[in-house]
């Protein structure tokens, strides 16, 4: 009875982060799909975070959260074993990474995307430009993230988002 | 039973970290607005320009721009990527190329410090603000925690109003202390995560004698506590983002306050309670101003504890706790009425200050 009751808690879950990534770039269902598949995290962490959230009387997020912040003392230890150069640069983007995927799901793309795009900024701009530019770019697409998504000053401002129907 | 769950769920998850993406790429803006900057300057040092804000910024200066792992290692850095702190560039590469610790020669630049105090300190220091988070704001929540859908702010809430003011403001200042935690537990878990592994960790002066953690440092919760003006409560409340905000936009503008506490609403979010927050500190900044002038000579022994310092110490906390309330309430009715409650007594009391403070003649200067 337990399990199948976590199941409906990890998949409402993911189907939240589904609809935000919809809402945010229009992607198809496929592509939602597949995003999905490419999580590094394996989906008995999850029900067992969910049911240690379950347990404590927390939701999801906060437990996730909470797990994810103390999970980077571990990940910290293993920056300092690595030899310097660019194997503790590729760790910390890949730690980083699967930080973001544990807590805040496949929204991680939108990380990456903007970073990404910045990047292309700084290569292609000459820097008198890019220091207009990228700044620009980056506080735009936070912003435009804090509409499109359901940011959690914006979710305050609205009533009623998460009642039942 | 189920419904004692319900209740107790409520009540502990009054304000549960609901996650998205946005937090992050806060983070991850002031990140690259930094570094764009740092290239910038790094640019201007290279052609032996003169520019008096690439200079004042040279320590942190990049000269070429980074390889792509390097940059995603910096933009996805873990210990960074969630809550901060957005130290600049130059600093996480130089912790993973290890050159604050070591010379190009491979030799110690100094007698390395102990990452272990740096590290447990304010993970210890993260785990009490954590409890007194979820003890304090259990207690006085600032949302209503019996009606989790509509999170209506306690502070306009009937039962609230129906209080008398002082009991309110008093509810208001708790709230809000009690909140203040989760931040703190935050930053400070991070610090030690990037503490671990050095990089919070300053490097030598020319001496080669260890300079301090500060890099990862974003606040310190006694100093805001406890501040005596708001210079001093703004410097330690954030740190980073201050540092981000003074370097890359205050000095950028030609010294521009309206700039600046327009960019740092504009970087929270495009929510009407930041706004009337930051457009309300100048009143308290001319307060302090003209107080600095007029009553600080008269009465200012220099004890950083005597009873004038304490003065301002309560003076300064009691006046933010006032003003700051729109930041947590964020729409523009609910933060008005609220005001509206108090009679905007706050408002009143800085132009009552103003203006009668601004009547006491000025006293001599001392000698320098």
């Amino acid at each position: 009875m337990n399990s199948s009751r976590l199941g409906v808690i990890t998949q409402k879950r993911l189907v939240i982060q589904g609809c935000d990534i919809l809402d945010l770039c229009t992607c198809s269902d496929t592509l939602t799909q597949s995003l999905r598949s490419l999580s590094p995290v394996p989906s008995f962490a999850k029900e067992a975070v969910a049911s240690l959230a379950e347990s404590a009387g927390q939701d999801y997020e906060t437990v996730v959260y909470l797990l994810g912040v103390f999970l980077c003392y571990p990940l910290g230890l293993i920056m300092l074993a690595l030899p310097y150069g660019k194997l503790k640069h590729l760790f910390s983007f890949i730690l980083g990474a699967f930080l973001l995927q544990f807590t805040i799901g496949v929204q991680w793309i939108h990380h990456l995307i903007s970073s990404l795009v910045a990047y292309a900024m700084f290569m292609f701009l000459p820097a008198k430009v890019a220091k207009i530019a990228v700044p620009v770019w980056m506080m735009v697409y936070m912003t435009a993230g804090m509409y499109a998504g359901e940011s959690v000053p914006l979710r305050m401002l609205k009533t009623n988002v998460h009642a039942p129907p | 039973m189920t419904s004692e769950g319900h209740l107790h769920r409520q009540y502990i998850n009054y304000l549960g970290w609901d996650l998205d993406f946005t937090g992050p790429q806060m983070v991850l803006t002031m990140k690259l607005y930094a570094l764009a900057y740092n290239l910038y300057d790094g640019q201007v040092i290279k052609s032996g320009k003169e520019e008096r804000a690439s200079k004042k910024c040279a320590s942190v200066a990049v000269a070429e721009l980074p390889g792509i792992i390097e940059y995603l290692g910096y933009t996805f850095c873990f210990a960074t990527v969630l809550a901060g702190p957005a130290y600049e560039y130059k600093y996480y590469a130089d912790a993973c190329d290890g050159s604050r610790l070591y010379g190009k020669d491979g030799k110690p630049l100094g007698k390395i410090p102990s990452n272990i105090w740096p590290t447990v300190r304010p993970l210890l220091g993260s785990i009490l603000c954590l409890g007194l988070f979820v003890v304090g704001s259990g207690k006085y929540p600032l949302l209503d925690p019996t009606d989790p859908q509509n999170n209506t702010p306690m502070l306009i809430s009937a039962e609230q109003l129906a209080k008398p003011m002082y009991a309110r403001y008093a509810y208001s200042w708790l709230a809000l202390f009690c909140i203040r935690f989760k931040y703190y537990f935050a930053w400070m878990n991070a610090e030690g995560a990037n503490n671990i592994w050095y990089a919070g960790f300053e490097g030598f002066d020319d001496k080669g004698n260890a300079k301090g953690w500060e890099v990862s440092n974003n606040m310190d919760p006694v100093k805001f506590e406890t501040a005596p003006n708001l210079k001093t409560l703004s410097s330690v409340w954030n740190k980073k983002t201050a540092n981000w905000l003074a370097k890359y936009v205050y000095i950028r503008t030609n010294g521009s306050l309206f700039a600046t506490y327009g960019m740092s609403a504009f970087w929270h979010g495009f929510y009407p309670g930041y706004y009337i927050f930051f457009m309300s500190v100048p009143l308290i900044a001319f307060c302090e101003r003209i107080g600095r002038k007029k009553l600080s000579p008269r009465f200012d022994s220099g004890n950083p504890w005597g009873w004038y310092s304490i003065v301002c110490r309560v003076a300064t906390s009691l006046i933010v706790q006032y003003m700051i309330q729109p930041f947590q309430l964020l729409a523009f009715d609910w933060a008005v009425t609220n005001w509206k409650e108090y009679y905007f007594a706050g408002h009143l009391a800085c132009i009552v200050f103003y203006l009668v403070v601004s009547q006491l003649p000025t006293p001599k200067k001392k000698e320098a």
